[in-house]
């Protein structure tokens, strides 16, 4: 952990209006949109063939005592091949936890970028709320955390080399993440 | 006794049935004679209150593993039922389980998940408890109490602690037998998973945690052990090649040595199949099986240690039917698996889970990654990816059973859905492997409903006040 609370060491903040910023924006806001609408195919080729997607545990601690998340174990801890093994199983229409599939609405904001000691990598963080809704039930489960990605640019444009979804909640809202978040 | 319990008593039934509100006996809830149990339990607030009365509060109850708090002074906070405890590990090494609730007012005591102290301080007015749950002190006592406290009765309530291959279980019931005794011959097969080393499980990490909107039942019914479901609830598993094929019963998974005993179920899998995938011969001694494929989650050098923890018979099977999947009476689930990742190699790894009531339609799932202390480093990330990826909040193949559990309790809600029942038509009996060492009633062919249906059968002999 490094003094301003990320998990990635960080250089100069990049400011919103700068290229980057919108570049960085501009992925994330696609990301969700393939997301929502379960392509998740082309959500494949926005990650980075060398992809660690995690989510620590957290547990709750006084203030004093510093630091909620244990990153010996997630929720998550995927690669590119695990990733694609889950949507494998998503496409065989066996997936019962996700067939009929949640009903998700991402809302990404608070978009905050920095460079990195890499040249073409960027350590980009950004609240997220997921609403998920699922069958006839009319409520939805709200997920809400903070992701720390890096991400790394490609000949085609940025792709996501790293993402560590820092959620807000000891105990999970909602009865599994099923779901990318 | 209530004019409810002498009408039950009257008509010669038992000793502590209980009149439902509308009427019904308790007991008729189970049908001995057709193997079925009343949905009515998965809904039905005054029946979760007598679980909690007769169950939660007089059965041995996981809340962690020693791995946990290993030095004095450190604790974790868990559940018993819905009272919260604090898991201590006390200056003299021994472990405390402490009601966390401040015996003035109710606040409660210890309002974090872990850490460490010599002392519990209440934020409210400041009363102090020592790690044995004694009462200490209050700020400015002598002005505010003079000597009128009655310390003694302020300690902390506490729960009998028992521990097994260093999982921790507690107990509110003092005159509950010991942990071993309450298990009976299923401690046989739980010393298979858990004790099979010199140095003993260690954790991975804190558990992951999940609420589901489903009775605790959902799960805990299925875990006793419901092996027929792979079929249909994980049928994805089978379509992208993790899980054998559908082609017969063997191949299918649907083959084992069944295990029950006081309400505990497991599988033990037929590691002869998987030995003819990787060495296309299924004749071997036990050393030779040992040597081809270890334990799941230990090295071939750490095998020579099963001879210092457990009996021949253990480690006959442990080579051969190593039980794989099952629950210990009441909440108390493992998962001892060879997951087959998706880059071909195969983690074996051990996770436990505890089921923790938060109403009639509502549970807690946690979830805890376990490895032998002693194993290799690349061994024990192996089994930490393969649990995770396989179960716990993202895995793939529980993702599913989390889809059935909450529907099995939603549809309980229907006045006309309530009146049906669970049903455990496929009842086995003892029929056991030529020279099976173990323990327990033991069915070896096609899974069955015999486990489940003993798990109900001892559930309702504590609701029933029986044992």
């Amino acid at each position: 952990m490094t003094s301003n609370g990320a998990l990635t060491q960080v250089g100069r903040r990049i400011r919103v209006g700068e290229p980057i910023h919108n570049a960085a924006t501009d992925f994330l806001y696609e990301e969700a949109y393939l997301l929502e609408k379960g392509l998740f195919e082309d959500w494949l080729l926005l990650l980075d063939d060398e992809i660690r997607y995690l989510a620590p545990v957290r547990r709750t601690r006084l203030r004093h005592e510093g630091n909620e998340f244990d990153t010996t174990m997630g929720h998550f801890e995927d690669t590119i091949l695990t990733l694609k093994q889950r949507i494998r199983r998503l496409r065989t229409q066996y997936a019962w936890a996700e067939d009929p599939p949640s009903r998700t609405r991402r809302l990404v904001t608070n978009i905050r970028a920095h460079e990195t000691a890499v040249d073409n990598q960027y350590a980009v963080t950004s609240s997220l709320l997921v609403l998920r809704n699922r069958g006839d039930e009319p409520n939805f489960h709200f997920i809400a955390a903070l992701r720390e990605d890096v991400l790394r640019e490609h000949e085609d444009g940025l792709k996501l080399k790293r993402r560590t979804i820092l959620l807000d909640s000891a105990v999970l809202p909602s009865h599994n993440v099923a779901i990318f978040l | 006794m209530s004019t409810d319990q002498e009408t039950a008593v009257s008509k010669g039934i038992h000793s502590r049935d209980v009149v439902l509100a509308d009427g019904t006996l308790l007991s008729e809830l189970i049908d001995h004679g057709r193997h079925e149990v009343s949905l009515r339990v998965l809904s039905d607030p005054e029946i979760y209150n007598l679980e909690m009365e007769r169950l939660f509060a007089r059965t041995w109850v996981m809340v962690g593993h020693e791995t946990e708090i290993p030095n004095p002074g450190d604790f974790v906070t868990r559940y018993i039922g819905e009272d919260s405890v604090i898991v201590v590990r006390t200056a003299t090494g021994d472990i405390e389980i402490l009601l966390n609730a401040c015996t003035h007012r109710n606040m409660q005591l210890c309002r974090t998940e872990y850490g460490s102290t010599n002392q519990f301080k209440c934020p409210y007015h400041g009363w102090v408890f020592g790690q044995n749950g004694q009462f200490l002190a209050a700020p400015f006592e002598k002005e505010m109490y003079f000597d009128c406290l009655d310390k003694p009765a302020l300690a902390l309530r506490k729960a009998r602690v028992e521990t097994l291959g260093g999982v921790i279980f507690g107990n509110f019931d003092e005159d509950a037998p010991t942990l071993r005794e309450f298990f009976g011959d299923f401690t046989w097969y739980l010393e298979c998973i858990l004790c099979r080393t010199d140095d003993g499980l260690e954790v991975v990490g804190p558990p992951q945690r999940a609420i589901m909107n489903s009775n605790w039942k959902g799960p805990a019914e299925q875990g006793s052990v419901d092996g027929y479901h792979t079929l249909g609830l994980h049928r994805s598993m089978f379509e992208i090649g993790m899980f054998g094929s559908l082609e017969n019963s063997e191949t299918a998974g649907m083959i084992s040595v069944d295990v029950s005993a006081n309400g505990g179920g497991l599988r033990c899998i037929d590691l002869g199949v998987l030995f003819q995938v990787k060495q296309g011969t299924g004749a071997t001694t036990t050393e030779e099986r040992l040597a081809l494929m270890p334990p799941f989650g230990m090295s071939p050098d750490m095998v020579p240690q099963l001879y210092n923890n457990l009996t021949e018979g253990q480690i006959d099977i442990i080579s051969s039917y190593p039980p794989s999947v099952g629950q210990a009476f009441c909440t108390f689930e493992f998962l001892l698996i060879p997951a087959p990742l998706p880059d071909g190699s195969v983690g074996p790894f051990l996770a436990l889970h505890t089921w923790v009531p938060r109403g009639p339609e509502c549970f807690e799932i946690y979830t805890w990654v376990l490895v032998e202390k002693g194993a290799p480093e690349e061994l024990k990330n192996l089994g930490r990816t393969a649990a995770v990826q396989t179960f716990g909040s993202s895995g793939q193949i529980e993702q599913d059973d989390g889809e059935a559990w909450p529907s099995q309790t939603k549809t309980a809600r229907g006045y006309v859905a309530r009146k049906g029942t669970y049903k455990y038509p496929a009842q086995r009996g003892h029929n056991p492997p030529d020279g099976w060492p173990g323990p327990g009633e033991v069915r070896f062919g096609f899974t069955s409903d015999d486990g489940q249906w003993q798990w109900w059968q001892r559930y309702f002999r504590f609701l029933l006040g029986e044992e």
